[in-house]
């Protein structure tokens, strides 16, 4: 019977593998585009997409890994990982990579989506540092990006008060060394549309400049980075910067995969720290990892009655186009210094992790009641401790924190694999009020953990290679204020998802999903109360092949909106993806049309959207139109890609697009977009 | 005045969430995803359930109302199985001293080859207030469940299809008429998933979903959820040879926490 399995597999995956070598970009956009289906709107993906772009040509060896690099392949779930230590603890090394077929929990889609990133065999000894090597073996990569809409927004006017000071024109220029698992440095630079491109004021020369250089795997000293890095530790309560997965259809979400210290090559202006880190083994099984970062960040200067300069909020948009932006820029300078101390076995992590954040400028809370218990003053520790232990088929994991002189938080949880077809997930999660933490990602309903109770369960259900069944039930609690909600108030969230896949290139995905919240009432009165505020989202999807170059999907997703006593609100999207992609041209395109008609913003639907390599976008559809982009992608040389990219709105009886300084004349908005890269 | 209070609520609760009778703890635990699940607990949901049971079966079951310190609901239950038919009685008091619900029950319930079975059941009604007097009617339960195969099982079942109500103009209590459709997979004999949609004809359509897992050959474990409200429940079964004691807590958003407590013995 293992036999027949072995060699059923063996030619899945042979297949899989010729496949692969003509299309190692397309596996990785699959893969990308699966998972941010199941994500909310505003992930950043591109990290992700990076680590596994890299993890592609440098596989990571199965019987010389830990769990912190396992868990960077994000569709492993921590159970499976633990169970694939636990074999090798008992079996020793995997002789075969068919060999995960009798791990448990290990289904065969996860070992299609695992083998194109990981190997049995020792990668190339060749991996000193010496002035030689990396010159030789170093593996390069530059990325230059341009882009800008195209119609002339009012920002870019002669208007007399605020404007966008400098051009509508978008760069991106990233370069990133690697050497073996050994050397990392990157060079980042972007300009957003309306900043300044070179020498404006606040910069030096351009506006976001970012980079790091790391020394890795060297004896005792894991990890070195100098210059911007990552941390993310936990279950994201205490320490973590940077995007983590929360509740998503991918049910497991919600157990972070904490991937500890990592060199920061992305974009994204907020979320790093910059200084020097490390990851030292002081003693077998005990890693400590200190931090020092020093960082100037964007927000609104006030002054109070002591004369003293004041912030209420930090800004995070990393934008710099007005010149009220460019006078907030950089205005505050934040210093985090800590630690954080990990104890690993096979079944057993716990980690404690403490730090110091402070700041040059005095935090006040804002006016509003529901800020009163919003973090005051300069200076911040935080604590917390964290857990995670596998226990037969149970994976346990939590986490705690604590503000000093401040409140407490706590999220635990567990991911049982209940019989090899079915596995639940549980986690329960109480932040208080006044839980301050500048760097907390943790599983919750509104975007920072804190002021929140909640509990969530979840299910995965798949009963056979054609069936995949998913749901998810979350109950929260707001026991203080909120931002337009004057009282304490609670909702929770359903989603059920079913995906039919009959063939390999046939797929079916039904997915409905409802959240009721309490919002304060839209009439004036007196004193604001609360109404009930409904939004179910139903999905229905196809995606087919025509052809091994062709491929289609269709959407259709309808959104009711009601609030209180008003009528429900209705938001239709439909649309037809194309994907040209054969297997042996050095062109590969595809093309969305896509039509949208929602009664308001409130009933707006976000898609995942096709973009150039390494730039994720989820698509707004608001208001009534037409939505339309094509995605072209030449190889020019063997290590030399293009892509190109031009989308277009264009809105049904409209006069302008968009509000503000934004706001386009006519009824189109389009976009384009070029990138090149060269690997060396 | 806080009888009063508490009146209302039970008043209230009686028309809307609770409507439905007590399935003991264990189904309870599963979020009341009961219409395919067989359990003894099943003469108060679907009746064909109780063709489950291989030896006679007794069980009692206390459900407390934490927002009132006298509110309770009481149950007792006794199947006998003989050939391939099912006998059961019920008996369901549900209120505080003044005012108090008694739902009894006699079920009959029979198997036609290892597949289907079909139950029937037919109910006693008496809402009874002090000093005010007491109204009784009569209503009928009926289910069926169908073993599509090994894992699938499929449910049905109705409550009081004739819609019969209170005799009584001045009882405001009224006997819910409601539809259950339901499945339940069971990938291994550990686990147990079930799923029932409900269709009240008073109010909008409830989906439970419901987990029974058997941790070890002692504890299982559950856990479950509903729509509409939306509500979580949690739960534990211990069975030591023929005793089987298992708990529930169910969490409304308003209501807050209900926990209960059921026993039961198969001879």
């Amino acid at each position: 019977m293992r036999f027949k399995l072995f060699v059923l597999l063996g030619f899945i995956l042979i297949g899989f593998a010729a496949k692969a070598q003509t299309q190692e970009d397309q596996l990785i956009k699959d893969l990308i585009e699966s998972i941010a289906e199941n994500l909310p709107e505003d992930y950043d993906l591109s990290e992700l997409q990076d680590r596994l772009t890299y993890y592609r040509k440098h596989p990571i060896n199965l019987n010389n890994t830990n769990a912190e690099e396992l868990k960077t392949l994000v569709f492993l779930s921590p159970l499976q990982i633990s169970n694939l230590f636990e074999h090798i603890r008992k079996n020793g090394k995997l002789i075969d990579i068919l060999e995960l077929q009798s791990i448990p929990d290990f289904d065969l889609q996860t070992i299609q989506r695992l083998m194109p990133f990981v190997t049995l065999e020792q990668g190339s000894v060749r991996d000193e540092i010496t002035a030689k090597n990396l010159l030789k073996y170093g593996n390069n990569d530059l990325i230059v990006r341009y882009g800008r809409v195209i119609e002339k927004s009012r920002g870019y006017t002669d208007l007399p008060g605020s404007r966008y000071l400098g051009t509508p024109d978008r760069y991106l220029f990233r370069y990133r060394y690697t050497y073996s698992n050994r050397v990392s440095a990157s060079l980042v630079f972007e300009k957003d549309a309306g900043e300044y491109f070179y020498n404006g004021p606040k910069q030096r020369p351009f506006d976001f400049l970012s980079g790091h250089v790391a020394i890795l795997n060297t004896g005792r000293l894991k990890k070195f980075v100098i210059g911007d890095y990552s941390m993310q530790f936990g279950q994201a309560l205490t320490l973590w910067s940077g995007f983590a997965f929360g509740k998503s259809p991918d049910i497991t979400g919600v157990a972070k995969r904490d991937v500890g210290l990592r060199p920061y090559t992305s974009a994204n202006e907020f979320a790093f720290f910059r200084g020097v880190a490390a990851t030292v083994n002081i003693a077998k099984n005990i890693d400590l990892s200190p931090f020092v970062s020093h960082r100037k960040l964007d927000a609104s200067i006030s002054t109070n009655a002591a004369g003293e300069q004041t912030v209420s909020t930090i800004n995070e948009t990393g934008l710099h186009r007005t010149q009220s932006e460019i006078n907030n820029k950089n205005s505050t300078e934040q210093i985090v210094y800590g630690g954080v101390l990990q104890y690993r076995t096979t079944a057993l992590n716990i980690g404690a992790v403490a730090y110091h954040t402070s700041f040059n400028k005095t935090f006040v809370p804002g006016s509003s009641l529901y800020q009163s218990f919003n973090f005051a003053g300069k200076e911040l520790t935080n604590v917390g401790a964290h857990y995670s232990y596998t226990y037969r088929n149970f994976y346990f994991f939590g986490e705690f924190g604590k503000a000093l002189d401040a409140g407490l938080a706590y999220v635990n949880g567990a991911l049982v694999s209940l019989s090899p077809t079915v596995s639940a997930v549980v986690l329960h999660r109480n932040y208080q009020k006044n839980y301050y933490n500048f760097f907390n990602q943790a599983t919750a309903e509104a975007s920072e953990a804190f002021n929140e109770k909640g509990f969530y369960a979840g299910l995965n259900i798949n009963p056979n290679k054609k069936w995949s069944i998913q749901f998810y039930g979350d109950y929260f609690k707001f026991p203080w204020l909120r931002f337009r909600v004057d009282a304490p108030s609670d909702g929770y969230e359903f989603l059920g998802q079913v995906n039919y896949t009959p063939t390999k290139t046939f797929r079916v995905t039904l997915r409905f999903k409802t959240e009721v919240k309490q919002q304060n009432t839209a009439l004036t009165v007196p004193f604001n109360y609360l109404d009930q505020v409904k939004r179910e989202n139903y999905r229905a999807e196809v995606k087919w092949a025509l052809s091994k170059s062709f491929d289609f999907q269709n959407r259709v997703e309808v959104v009711q909106f009601k609030k209180g006593a008003a009528d429900a609100e209705f938001g239709y999207l439909a649309y037809q993806d194309i994907n040209y992609s054969p297997l042996s041209s050095r062109l590969s395109a595809n093309l969305r049309v896509a039509y949208f008609n929602t009664a308001s913003y409130d009933s707006r639907i976000y898609a995942y959207e096709d973009d150039v390599l390494y730039n994720f976008t989820f698509g707004l559809y608001n208001g009534k139109g037409l939505r339309g982009y094509a995605n072209l992608k030449y190889r020019l040389a063997k290590r030399l890609d293009v892509w190109g990219r031009y989308a277009l709105y264009n809105y049904d009886n409209v006069e302008n697009v968009g509000s503000g300084l934004d706001q386009i004349d006519g009824k189109m908005k389009s976009e384009m977009r070029v990138q090149l890269r060269y690997q060396f | 005045m806080r009888k009063l209070l508490l009146f209302i609520t039970i008043s209230f609760l009686a028309n809307s969430s609770y409507a439905q009778y007590n399935q003991g703890a264990r189904l309870t635990g599963m979020g009341k995803a009961s219409a395919a699940v067989n359990d003894i607990w099943s003469l108060n949901a679907n009746p064909a359930g109780i063709t489950g049971q291989k030896s006679p079966i007794a069980a009692l079951n206390y459900a407390r109302y934490l927002f009132g310190e006298e509110l309770s609901e009481q149950s007792f239950a006794f199947v006998l199985p003989f050939n391939n038919n099912f006998a059961g009685v019920s008996v369901n008091r549900y209120g505080i001293n003044e005012f108090n619900e008694i739902k009894a029950g006699f079920a009959l319930a029979k198997q036609f080859g290892e597949q289907l079975s079909i139950g029937v059941k037919a109910n006693l009604h008496q809402v009874k207030i002090t000093n005010y007097g007491s109204a009784t009617t009569f209503s009928v339960d009926a289910g069926l469940n169908y073993a599509l195969s090994k894992q699938i099982g499929l449910g049905l079942y109705v409550n009081n299809p004739s819609s019969q109500s209170y005799k009584a103009t001045n009882v405001a209590t009224y006997i819910p008429t409601a539809i259950h459709l339901g499945a339940t997979y069971m990938p291994t004999n550990k686990l147990i998933l079930a799923t029932t949609v409900t269709k009240d004809f008073e109010q909008k359509f409830d989906v439970n979903i419901g987990v029974d897992y058997k941790f070890y050959d002692m504890l299982s474990l559950r856990g479950g959820i509903s729509a509409k409200p939306f509500k979580q429940y949690v739960g534990v079964g211990l069975n030591y040879q023929k005793l089987v004691m298992d708990i529930a807590v169910e969490s409304h958003p308003q209501i807050g926490y209900t926990p209960q407590i059921g026993l039961s013995y198969a001879f």
